[in-house]
């Protein structure tokens, strides 16, 4: 890869985008913001982006796709609000709070910076009880209509959403209509679970994956 | 009613595949946690644990598949101790076998064939690796037996059907007499005709193939082509020629898929058995193919994806599970097939890769189920 596949890429400011994720102090915050906004400028000045090399993670010791700790305690968190019934149902910004901060792969940019993941185009349908299956249904924007690693993203946020939602959570990702010129076929392949079981088996594939949930909150 | 006869707690991750033995109380898995286990269809015994097969796949085993006895079940060598065996593919691309050294038993020959099957499903029998069999590129989604043993026949993501030759009764060499290529995506299941040699490849090209062999030469031609569904085709499986609403002249096959469908489809084409009686010279080559139609589609139940379906060779009934974790048995009642009952959260939330009909050793006959709770579910009607 020698070239971004995508080398300008249109940027959403991070204090602009929805959260319900706990914020910073004021005091902090702004200095915080001001940093990055001067971090952005930097990156956006520059024609071409360190990135990750998706060809050449070959052989290394590769990490859980999420930290151990960071895993065990998104799923006490989870038991726990469950046990307590604090909060009975998933909603979207929980969802997209799970996956707004994980890593473009060719980017030093998050997927909710880049617009690619959008809280209006997550959408969940609780079934009544949770016995019972429920759904989500997430449309990601690639940046470009020809963007080969539109599977790579929505391959992440499955692995990411399947790792910290319960298992009656039926995943679909689709990519919003009209974006992406072949379509059909990474929707066809983000949702076959037999793919995504053994790419998750992949070592190569496992180690681009843990780089870009590495940046979850 | 479909009710619960036992849940076993078989593995830490998926399981994704169970299969039958077709004549003792077996059954076997293939799990994502790498290994497989053989259990015995015993309500008296509790459905004890015979084998634990692991240390051997470096991935996910996908499927697991039971060798037929030698011959076959309609035509078993007479005072012959069959002993059981059985093939697994893994996402590791390679096919291993299992089986059994025979009984060290301190019993005269009669004797042993009295207590057949209690001597050969004894969890103190050492199940033994007995090949691994090297050769697709990539994940191998299933492997079948024929109902002779002799034939075993596996499939991909790369795109091929292969189908191994090996001696029955000894399995000790596997010869690759096919490569075929006709699909143009991942297969996602192969299955074997229970009563003749005829293959069927379901795949994500959203179509189903029949194989059989030329009538001129060795090799295996792709001799059908089920177009219909509209969706990656998940699973399909013959009509056993015992079933009762079976009819001689007339091939069935059902195939269950991601659009949501199960499918019936016939074909009527003469059935060209090529074994030394029936030969037809080269010099008067008749076509091979098959023409199939779509007989029906099964009335709707499932909500998600359907991946696996089994058909009773006993009574005709088809049972399909899938991503819903919803059972659901039809029946086809002079010639319309009516859904017969429905077993909802059947793995709890979790979706179901796997069904089989299977027999337990007092002669009754139950649903087995394989779930991503790593539960085999065991299930009476």
């Amino acid at each position: 890869m020698s070239d971004p596949i995508n080398a300008n890429p249109t940027i959403v400011d991070v204090s602009s985008l929805p959260t319900r994720l706990t914020q910073q102090p004021q005091s902090s915050e702004s200095k915080y913001n001001q940093r990055h906004h001067e971090l952005v400028d930097k990156i956006v000045s520059l024609s071409l982006l360190p990135k990750i090399r998706v060809g050449n993670v070959v052989d290394e010791q590769v990490p859980g796709l999420v930290s151990d700790v960071e895993m065990s305690s998104t799923d006490e968190e989870l038991e726990e609000e469950e046990e307590e019934g604090v909060s009975d149902d998933i909603d979207e910004q929980e969802v997209f709070d799970l996956i707004s901060s994980i890593s473009d792969p060719e980017h030093p940019l998050t997927l909710a910076q880049l617009a690619v993941v959008n809280l209006v185009d997550i959408s969940i349908t609780n079934a009544p009880t949770k016995s019972q299956i429920s759904e989500i249904l997430i449309r990601i924007t690639p940046t470009i209509t020809h963007c080969s690693l539109a599977t790579l993203i929505g391959l992440g946020i499955r692995v990411r959403l399947e790792r910290c939602l319960p298992a009656r959570y039926r995943i679909k990702i689709l990519i919003k209509e009209g974006t992406h010129q072949s379509e059909n076929q990474v929707n066809k392949q983000l949702n076959d679970k037999e793919r995504v079981a053994a790419a998750c088996e992949n070592d190569q594939l496992l180690g681009v994956i843990s780089q870009m949930l590495s940046t979850c909150k | 009613m479909v009710n619960l006869l036992t849940s076993i707690k078989a593995h830490t991750d998926k399981a994704w595949s169970v299969s039958s033995h077709a004549t003792l109380p077996l059954i076997a898995t293939a799990s994502s946690d790498k290994t497989s286990k053989i259990y015995k269809l015993s309500a008296k015994h509790k459905f004890p644990l015979i084998a634990k097969l692991e240390d051997t796949h470096q991935r996910s085993v996908r499927t697991v598949s039971f060798k037929p006895p030698v011959g076959g079940v309609d035509n078993p060598l007479a005072n012959y101790l069959d002993l059981p065996a059985l093939a697994s593919g893994s996402f590791d691309s390679t096919i291993s076998v299992w089986g059994i050294d025979e009984p060290d038993q301190d019993l005269d020959e009669d004797e042993i064939l009295a207590h057949q099957a209690e001597i050969l499903t004894s969890p103190s029998n050492e199940w033994n690796l007995m090949a691994i069999i090297e050769g697709h590129e990539n994940e191998i989604k299933a492997v079948d037996w024929n109902y002779s043993g002799n034939l075993l026949a596996s499939c991909s993501r790369d795109k091929t059907v292969w189908i191994w030759e090996t001696d029955p009764e000894t399995l000790e060499e596997f010869e690759c007499i096919s490569v075929l290529n006709d699909h143009q995506h991942d297969i996602k299941d192969v299955t074997w005709h229970p009563n003749q040699n005829l293959l069927a490849s379901s795949s994500y090209d959203d179509t189903v193939r029949i194989y059989k062999q030329d009538l001129d030469d060795d090799d295996w031609s792709c001799v059908g082509i089920l177009n219909g569904h509209e969706g990656t085709v998940w699973c399909s499986r013959f009509e056993n020629k015992h079933n009762p609403q079976a009819i001689d002249s007339k091939v069935r096959l059902v195939s269950v898929s991601d659009d949501l469908t199960a499918r019936i489809w016939s074909s009527t084409s003469e059935i060209t058995e090529r074994d030394g009686s029936e030969y037809i010279p080269s010099s008067i080559k008749q076509t091979n193919e098959m023409v199939w139609e779509q007989e029906a589609i099964l009335p709707t139940a499932h909500k998600y994806a359907i991946y696996s379906v089994a058909w009773s060779s006993r009574t005709g009934k088809i049972v399909t599970v899938g991503s819903d974790s919803l059972i659901v048995i039809y029946k086809e009642i002079d010639g319309v097939w009516k859904i017969e009952s429905t077993k909802q959260a059947a793995h709890g939330v979790s979706e179901i890769n796997s069904v089989i009909w299977a027999t337990l050793d007092d002669g009754s006959e139950v649903i087995v189920t394989a779930g991503d709770d790593g539960y085999i579910n065991i299930w009476t009607q």
